[in-house]
């Protein structure tokens, strides 16, 4: 079993929780498994799964701008602007 | 003396011939600034260069524009390259230009070649020290003018290829004396956070001066010692700069940089559907081949006639049965077989075949002791004289001898 078993599957990266999925189907498909461990996977494989579709189904990433503030680094959300300027 | 007399033309046209004549004057570089530039209806420029002290006219025909990298305009520092000659109809003489390049040029680019060495000695550029992109990033930092069209043009392509990716726009002057240092705190900056995947350094296209803050050491030094991969995107895919050289990956352009920072949604999300297949395929095969074996099982044999297992182990039994029988009658009858052989044996001995031939066994009263000697008899005693047919009871009337017996 791969180490990546032993975490909860919310916790994993999406690149993680890819890599795992792979995993996963490869030795689903090597056929050399017991049923009990064989349905295990299946239900590590599709809850990894839906990880990952949940994950690119996130509502649209931030755009923020860094900017100093007397001193100090603030995030605020940040609109570029249309134009030709260079 | 007679006055030699010379019209204008002539006199223009001797001095044209001078001119003409002195080797230096048919190809020179001037250095000098642009005014009074215009560009005549025919496509011909017409302009003055000056320097501090002095001006001369210039003019650039049509077809000597042709591999200009550039259009001149006023206050430009130029260098021409012509011949100097005269224009007779004004009686001014001027250079007829052939190339024109920016002055300073020659320099940059030297100082740019210098520091290309250098850094390359070093192994700056080297491909082992290229760190891979990673292929799902979840925030790049985007360093660049925040009004440029760069930024733009990235975030764009950001949104269009994997919506779900943050961005961190970190505004910095990309050109000016400032920029080099500025482009280095930015990097340097991105590097103390953990919550950046990839960085895309870069800014528009522009003139070689416009550019140059990507060709400085500092932000060179600063792209080498970032820990976060760096991407590269300055100006348009034909302008190097040493940035370029150094950074992780070059992208020719803003908008491919950001293509190469982020994978396309759909293709994770086919990637993704084509896992997803395979493991319920590999499942639904899983299962199949399970009740397969199960089936292969319960149509076994043994499963299937268990009687007949039973009908064998009987026909077992009963062999092992018989067997055991025949053994033991096999014993049984060797056994007697023996034992008759030993009973002839006894019988050929027994005393009773000797009495057989005449001979009598004497027993003394009444302790039916076998008599042996006459030296255990005594008158009187009663004895039983045994016969091969019967006995005889009788009384020892008188006793002799003794002596041959020996017990």
């Amino acid at each position: 079993m791969s180490r990546e078993c032993d975490r909860a599957v919310s916790e994993l990266t999406f690149e993680e929780a890819l890599r795992e999925l792979e995993i996963v189907v490869s030795r689903l498909e090597s056929n050399d498994l017991s049923l009990d461990e064989a349905i295990e996977l299946f239900k590590r494989g599709i809850s990894l799964s839906a990880h990952c579709n949940a994950k690119l189904e996130r509502a649209e990433g931030m755009v923020k701008l860094l900017i100093q503030n007397q001193g100090k680094i603030e995030e605020v959300p940040f609109m570029p602007v249309e134009g030709d300027e260079v | 003396m007679g006055r030699v007399i010379f019209s204008v033309h002539q006199i223009n046209e001797y001095v044209r011939g001078l001119l003409g004549r002195d080797p230096i004057l048919q190809d020179v570089w001037v250095r000098g600034e642009i005014s009074n530039l215009k560009i005549h209806s025919s496509g011909h420029i017409y302009f003055t260069l000056k320097d501090e002290q002095d001006r001369i006219r210039c003019v650039l025909f049509r077809q000597n524009q042709r591999d200009m990298a550039f259009i001149p305009s006023d206050g430009m520092r130029v260098l021409v390259r012509g011949q100097v000659s005269l224009y007779c109809k004004d009686g001014q003489y001027q250079i007829y230009v052939m190339d024109i390049e920016k002055d300073g040029i020659g320099e940059l680019y030297l100082a740019f070649e210098a520091l290309k060495q250098r850094l390359k000695a070093e192994g700056l550029f080297d491909a082992q020290h290229k760190k891979p992109i990673p292929p799902f990033p979840r925030k790049i930092a985007v360093i660049t003018s925040p009004t440029g069209a760069a930024v733009r043009d990235i975030i764009k392509v950001v949104r269009r290829r994997c919506p779900c990716v943050d961005i961190l726009v970190v505004p910095v002057l990309v050109q000016g004396s400032a920029a080099p240092a500025q482009i280095e705190a930015a990097l340097d900056y991105v590097n103390t956070r953990d919550d950046i995947d990839t960085i895309i350094l870069g800014r528009g296209g522009g003139s070689l001066e416009e550019l140059w803050a990507f060709n400085e050491e500092v932000v060179a030094r600063a792209i080498w010692r970032s820990r976060i991969p760096v991407i590269s995107a300055v100006g348009h895919e034909t302008d190097f700069t040493i940035a370029d050289f150094v950074a992780d990956l070059r992208a020719p352009t803003p908008s491919a940089a950001a293509e190469m920072a982020v994978p396309m949604l759909q293709h994770l999300q086919e990637m993704l559907a084509g896992l997803n297949v395979r493991l319920m395929e590999a499942m639904r095969n899983m299962l199949l081949h399970k009740r397969k074996s199960l089936e292969h099982l319960q149509l076994s044999y043994v499963l299937r006639y268990p009687d007949r297992i039973m009908q064998q182990r009987r026909q077992q039994l009963d062999q092992a049965y018989t067997r055991l029988c025949v053994a033991f009658n096999d014993i049984l009858s060797k056994k007697r077989e023996r034992l008759s052989r030993l009973a002839a044996a006894l019988d050929a001995l027994s005393p009773l075949a000797v009495l057989g031939r005449g001979y009598a066994v004497v027993t003394l009263m009444p302790s039916e002791r076998v008599v042996y000697s006459v030296t255990s008899l005594k008158q009187g005693d009663g004895i039983t004289v045994h016969f091969k047919d019967g006995c005889a009871d009788c009384r020892v009337e008188k006793i002799e001898g003794g002596v041959y017996g020996v017990r």
